[in-house]
């Protein structure tokens, strides 16, 4: 009697083990694929060409943003300072083109270079000054959201007309937002795994000391993800800016946290060391994004989208901590 | 006489250096010839590491000079060391697991075009060819080198620094985190590089291994060179009385103790892939040693019985009392305590005074009514555990534990554990990378454990010291008791046979 209890016990234990490995794995897929055929029941019109490329195209702004944190969750860092980095650009890429009548090319390079001096200033103090992260990046955070309330007044600033040729611009009947991002996730893939600094941001990510001790110039290092995160944003401000053709207070709010969870979807780690920008950066921005227009094409309320980014990124972080524990460095 | 002046590659006369106002080096004068094993041993503290850290350039001498290929020459910085051909091999990996093998030897140096492309064949070619110059031919260059085992990695380290056709090699204490067979194979590269020309200076705690492979032997005391000679020409004896600078006539302290009944007992013990159906027991006031090569399921055993890791089923028992659940909270509440091999992860507050980390485990019973620490009661207990265990320290609330040498730091995690008065101590390695006068305390203070009645459980890979130390001794191989022996059967050949596995 005592035995078979002693089994039953033994077993139930082992399953248990064997069921958060698989949820490990799977179960954001499987979470997701839930979702899809629940948003297909619900609203037919969810599983079509069409609702496919909206989506592509919408994912195609916050997934520069994701490329770029990317590069900063390789080091072994993280930058919250993300969406008002991307408010910030967006309000003086959009500035110079309604007040100054500057070109739209141009007023993308201001807006990644806005994007960069932020990421500048989020590097120095992290690799330099050696704060944590967590905490440079929220006081940016703040800084930059403010400036730019600051300079809109906190009224809304609606883009002038001639940024509506990049918006409706087609290739093959594909947004021309979906090759940008494209564009800059093969280049990222290229830098990180074919060019010796790629690599020693890996390095960085995964032990700093060592890298140091090894001849790598670890701050410098440190310091360049910062900037090329901040100059991401920065392009995909302005980017998200002429897609909606308005910038309001809320723009962008909230989405440093879809940009960190889709980047930890996608495989980076937020212990450093760990993702793959193609097809990390791709899968989950794309995920994520499916989520947000299906809850949308269902009409369900605002709120709702806000529970779903919070339980999400909570799963995404909770499995990278589960595959983290038993690594050994 | 110029012949011999051509045979050394390097020579170091009168190196001084001073941190602040304490000399650390006194005219430290060695020389390394071409094609040759040094073996510099000393105790912990003795100045081995600042001395190789001064060749390695990271500190700068105070005076004297160093020749080099007969030329005098300046280890300004780690660069200029490493260009001249002296590579280090430090004692802790220096590894990135998320890279692939070649890419942690290229790391810095990378082969690229013109567009900054690596060129990842070459690079692996390269690796092969390097490491098939060590006679390392079973690593593939593009494994990533999380999926290694310690050694391999230990391997790929040392690969490292030859990638630079260094001409001079420090070793500094490679060996302890290898298993027997994977320190044979280091062995086995030293020997291979010294036949291609290159000299080693080979650091080591480990007399045995030192006196095997090194073709002279330099003894450090307290910053000074107290002997260097062929090994030929001195024996074990000698060099541990130079390091000690005392005659050491038995190096493990006889205490009269008695051995009481069992007290604590493990009962079918099993884990999931690892352990199964693991039973022993120890009588109060008993010491038992388990030996077992790397790898045999020593410290998992340690772990498992601690709660630190899942046990799937069995029980432990202590007079008679079982000890249910199996956690760690509940295991020290009821007597048990564990000190880690891994001391200055796992045991340790480097940062704080030894102070805090004495009184740490014992917070609960120094606290009084509304849960304010009596600071007067944990300064008296600091001070007696101070004193009893012997800690060098100059004030026990100033100093950082991190500050202290491997054996104080070790004697500071025992004090820890003292103060709860545990009756079950699990000790797991417990004078691992510890010089031969500190080890002595270690073992005065475990033999002091016992005579209080307590049972202690203790790992260890140096047989001898278990066969010194403990009453009874259990061998473990690929996770199975193999053996147990008691003090009357300790024969170094018949506990080496059951932990090979070939017990009958």
């Amino acid at each position: 009697m005592e035995n078979s209890v002693e089994q039953k016990e033994q077993k139930s234990k082992l399953m248990k083990s064997k069921a958060i490995d698989l949820f490990c794995t799977y179960g954001l897929y499987i979470i997701f694929g839930a979702l899809v055929i629940f948003f297909t029941v619900q609203e037919p019109g969810f599983f079509s060409l069409k609702n496919a490329l909206t989506i592509l195209k919408s994912a195609s702004t916050l997934g520069i943003a994701t490329v770029g944190m990317f590069f900063v969750l390789i080091v072994g860092g993280i930058d919250i300072s993300v969406a008002s980095n991307m408010y910030f650009s967006a309000v003086v890429g959009t500035t110079l083109l309604n007040n100054f009548g500057c070109p739209l090319l141009l007023c993308f390079v201001i807006s990644c270079l806005c994007g960069v001096l932020i990421g500048f200033i989020n590097g120095f103090f992290v690799a330099k000054v050696k704060i944590v992260p967590f905490i440079v990046t929220l006081a940016t955070l703040s800084v930059a959201k403010g400036l730019g309330l600051f300079f809109t007044k906190q009224q809304m600033l609606f883009l002038d007309k001639s940024s509506m040729v990049l918006a409706k611009s087609k290739l093959f009947g594909i947004s021309s937002y979906v090759f940008i991002f494209l564009g800059i996730v093969l280049i990222a893939h290229y830098v990180l795994t074919s060019t010796q600094f790629g690599r020693q941001m890996y390095a960085c990510g995964n032990n700093l000391t060592s890298a140091n001790r090894m001849g790598i110039n670890g701050t410098k290092v440190v310091f360049i993800a910062y900037i090329i995160c901040g100059g991401l944003a920065g392009i995909a401000g302005m980017v998200n800016a002429t897609n909606l053709s308005v910038i309001n207070p809320n723009f962008a709010q909230g989405d440093e946290f879809v940009v960190i969870s889709s980047a930890v979807i996608g495989g980076a780690s937020l212990f450093g060391g760990k993702g793959r920008v193609l097809p990390g950066a791709i899968i989950g921005i794309v995920m994520i994004q499916v989520i947000i227009n299906g809850l949308t094409m269902i009409g369900a309320s605002a709120y709702v989208y806000t529970i779903f980014r919070g339980v999400i990124i909570f799963l995404a972080v909770m499995m990278d901590s589960i595959r983290f524990s038993g690594e050994i460095r | 006489m110029n012949t011999d002046t051509n045979e050394y590659i390097l020579q170091l006369n009168e190196i001084t250096k001073s941190f602040d106002t304490v000399k650390v080096l006194k005219n430290i004068t060695i020389s390394l010839k071409k094609g040759e094993i040094l073996g510099l041993v000393g105790e912990n503290g003795s100045g081995k590491s600042t001395l190789m850290n001064i060749l390695g350039g990271v500190y700068q001498r105070n005076s004297g000079d160093i020749i080099l290929n007969g030329q005098p020459f300046e280890p300004a910085s780690p660069k200029v060391s490493q260009d001249a051909g002296i590579a280090f091999v430090h004692q802790e990996l220096n590894l990135f697991t998320n890279l692939s093998v070649a890419e942690n030897l290229f790391i810095t140096k990378m082969k690229k075009d013109k567009f900054g492309k690596i060129n990842k064949k070459y690079m692996n070619r390269i690796a092969k060819e390097k490491m098939e110059k060590l006679g390392v031919a079973d690593i593939t260059p593009g494994t990533i080198i999380g999926t290694l085992p310690m050694g391999q990695r230990q391997m790929v380290e040392i690969t490292k620094s030859i990638m630079q056709d260094a001409g001079i090699i420090i070793f500094d204490e490679p060996t302890t985190s290898l298993s027997n067979k994977e320190k044979l194979k280091l062995f086995e590269i030293m020997h291979t590089m010294k036949n291609q020309g290159k000299s080693i200076i080979f650091i080591s705690h480990i007399l045995e291994d030192v006196f095997e492979h090194c073709d002279e032997i330099a003894v450090l005391r307290d910053g000074e060179i107290i002997a260097q000679t062929y090994t030929k020409d001195t024996d074990t004896a000698t060099v541990i009385k130079n390091m000690v600078g005392r005659e050491l006539t038995n190096i493990y302290p006889v205490c009269a103790k008695e051995v009481g009944s069992i007290a604590f007992e493990a009962r079918n013990i099993c884990q999931e892939g690892r352990f199964e159906d693991i039973n022993f027991n120890i009588r109060e006031g008993e010491i038992v040693g388990l030996f077992g090569l790397m790898g045999a399921g020593r410290t998992e055993l340690l772990r498992c019985m601690f709660g630190l890791d899942p046990m799937l089923s069995g029980e432990i028992e202590y007079k008679g009392k079982r000890i249910n659940p199996v956690t760690p909270v509940n295991c020290i509440d009821n007597g048990m305590a564990f000190i880690t091999e891994n001391r200055r992860e796992e045991g340790l507050l480097l940062t704080k005074s030894i102070k805090d980390n004495v009184v740490m485990a014992d917070l609960n019973e120094l606290t009084r009514k509304l849960h304010f620490i009596d600071r007067s009661a944990e300064q008296k207990a600091t001070d007696k555990m101070v004193t009893d265990l012997k800690v060098k320290t100059y004030d026990a609330n100033k100093q950082n534990a991190g500050t202290l040498s491997g054996g104080n730091q070790q004697k500071v995690i025992l004090a820890k554990w003292v103060l709860k008065e545990p009756k079950i101590f699990f000790l797991d390695e417990p004078t691992r990378g510890i010089d031969v006068g500190a080890k002595y305390e270690i073992y005065s203070i475990i033999q002091n454990l016992a005579k209080n009645k307590s049972c202690v459980l203790m790992v260890s890979s140096e047989m001898e010291e278990l066969m010194g130390v403990c009453d009874r001794i259990m061998v473990m191989n690929n996770n199975k008791i193999t053996g147990v022996f008691e003090k009357s059967e300790f024969y170094p050949e018949s506990l080496m046979k059951s932990a090979v596995g070939g017990a009958k």
